[in-house]
């Protein structure tokens, strides 16, 4: 998805200086920070989409702002508001999970989770990665399933493990270099060599 | 997908950008941490590559999810897959012992050494099948496990029970420390089956036998064969642990059905006749006791309990105890005593404590249940 350039505040009078000011400095970050802001939205959320729109607000908000502290840190004010809509929208993802769960009679519709656009992995490339994380030691690969899909925090899985949490996210780590090195192609032997300290 | 370009960056790039992915991921993140990843995602254009690729990647493979029957091959690889690097963890400290053996040539090492593994069985744990248990289901204390010793021989082990295995070429040495373990042995009239208790030892050739250690007594049961039960003596010669034509000196030679207990006190084996199904009893879950001194009764009850027993008043752990205890209401039980013995139960956080019935109320114990 191409990211649209942030709109001005349609509220702000041409020649207000405030307004003209805040334009302009939104203008910049977005062109300095987007790259980031997205990436950083996108590890919180997990979700092209959702990234995209809180970015957009995020955007609007700070055009908004009129305290001048604001503007002699931009990028953090502009970070930080994002970081609040990414917790408000993932409170509201656990409420609606909530809302769900309640509904045994089973008339509420399902919940699209994934976001529409998100390149999908095909089957082959889901195959691979199936059988690079059988190429890994067992340690590495239940230290990925267990926090990636079973939600068991790196101190949980420490102590399953009996090893030191730090190993834990080492494990976890290594293990998405190595499958990621796997799905671009790189040979086994190569890419083992790459992650194995 | 920028593919291919996690190749171009650094190993180091590559750690310092999935530790940001998943810092990043956690529920609550910083403003402090915010901007310390910002100046690094920032600082270099490999950082940015790296950090994208994988927090992509990190996303994507949650479409592993999809396919049921995937998931299902994935979780249950990983389980089997540990108990076998269980296994080779444990040979591979057979070999390391064998490594650091100060004999000059390895094989003659091999041949003449004793090859000396503790191995913690006390500490290995059954798999848990992800998703149903949390490592707290995981740590509670009451399951049985089973190893395998490399002659073939079979232990299982109670909780909260230790044994060292000592393999040489003439003998096989275990050392049970406390708590209780089931012995099934490979028979091997050249190798005698020795396990050291304290300062007992017992002798089997293909034998079955329960050894249950506690309080300074031990209760050697036999189920299938014979064993010698005999005080451990550091000048008996391998050789005469291997003439298998009498008992040891000092010693008692029992066959199945028999129960040979030894109290530190007494320094010698007092023989009675069992249902050798009773002794292993706790491999089922139960605990079953004729006349045992309530001391031991406790000890043993310990290793499955979730909050320790503890005896306050010295003269209760003499009394004699008989009956089944289950091990999954062990809490249950101990409060059913003061209805068979003059005792009473006081409860903290983490201990029970058992007291003579006509003890003063101490103003700074715990308050009574």
């Amino acid at each position: 998805m191409t990211p649209k350039p942030p709109q001005a505040n349609p509220t702000t009078v041409p020649g207000d200086s405030d307004g003209e000011q805040s334009r302009q400095t939104v203008a910049q970050l977005f062109r300095d920070c987007d790259r980031a802001l997205r990436s950083f939205l996108m590890a919180r959320l997990g979700s092209e989409h959702e990234a995209q729109e809180v970015a957009q607000e995020a955007y609007a908000r700070l055009l908004q702002l009129h305290q001048p502290d604001v503007f002699s840190h931009p990028r953090a004010y502009l970070f930080k508001i994002a970081a609040n809509v990414a917790t408000d929208r993932m409170r509201q993802r656990v409420t609606r999970a909530r809302v769900d769960q309640l509904d045994v009679d089973g008339f509420s519709e399902p919940v699209e989770t994934a976001s529409p656009d998100r390149r999908a992995l095909a089957k082959e490339q889901l195959d691979l990665v199936e059988r690079a994380l059988g190429e890994l030691p067992p340690k590495y690969r239940q230290a990925f399933l267990l926090n990636r899909f079973e939600n068991w925090t790196t101190t949980q899985i420490a102590v399953e493990l009996l090893v030191q949490e730090r190993m834990v996210r080492n494990y976890i780590g290594r293990t998405a270099i190595y499958c990621q090195l796997r799905l671009d192609g790189v040979s086994r032997s190569k890419a083992w060599q790459e992650v194995m300290p | 997908m920028r593919s291919g370009l996690l190749q171009t960056t650094t190993p180091s790039q590559r750690d310092a950008a999935m530790q940001w992915v998943l810092a990043l991921g956690e529920d609550n993140v910083s403003e402090n941490t915010i901007a310390e990843w910002l100046e690094w995602y920032d600082a270099d254009s490999g950082n940015k590559v790296a950090f994208d690729a994988l927090r992509d990647f990190w996303e994507r493979s949650g479409d592993l999810l999809s396919d049921p029957a995937r998931m299902h091959r994935l979780r249950s690889s990983a389980d089997q897959r540990r108990l076998r690097s269980v296994a080779a963890g444990m040979l591979a400290r057979v070999f390391s012992g064998l490594a650091t053996l100060p004999t000059a040539p390895r094989f003659a090492a091999v041949g003449a050494a004793i090859v000396a593994v503790a191995i913690a069985i006390g500490f290995l744990r059954l798999p848990s099948e992800p998703g149903t248990a949390g490592p707290e289901a995981a740590s509670q204390t009451a399951f049985v496990r089973e190893t395998l010793l490399p002659d073939g021989s079979k232990v299982e082990l109670a909780p909260k029970s230790t044994i060292e295995v000592a393999y040489s070429t003439d003998r096989r040495l275990l050392q049970l420390g406390t708590g209780e373990a089931y012995f099934s042995v490979a028979p091997n009239k050249n190798r005698p089956f020795v396990v050291s208790i304290g300062d007992v030892a017992v002798r089997a050739v293909g034998t079955e036998f329960n050894i249950r250690s506690a309080e300074s007594r031990v209760v050697v049961t036999v189920t299938k064969g014979t064993v010698d039960v005999y005080p451990r003596d550091s000048d008996l010669s391998a050789g005469a642990e291997r003439d298998f034509t009498q008992p040891l000196p000092g010693g008692v030679r029992v066959s199945a059905g028999s129960e040979v207990t030894w109290a530190a006190k007494e320094k010698r084996p007092i023989v009675a006749s069992v249902d050798p199904q009773h002794a292993a009893a706790w491999k089922q879950g139960r605990l079953e006791y004729l006349h045992e001194p309530l001391a031991s009764v406790i000890a043993d009850v310990n290793r499955y309990a979730q909050r320790e027993i503890v005896i306050r008043d010295k003269e209760l752990g003499q009394l004699n105890y008989t009956g089944t205890i289950l091990i999954d209401a062990t809490g249950e039980w101990l409060h059913s005593l003061p209805g068979v013995f003059p005792v009473t139960v006081a409860t903290d956080e983490a201990h029970e404590y058992l007291e003579a019935r006509t003890r003063h109320a101490d103003p700074s114990a715990p308050s009574r249940n």
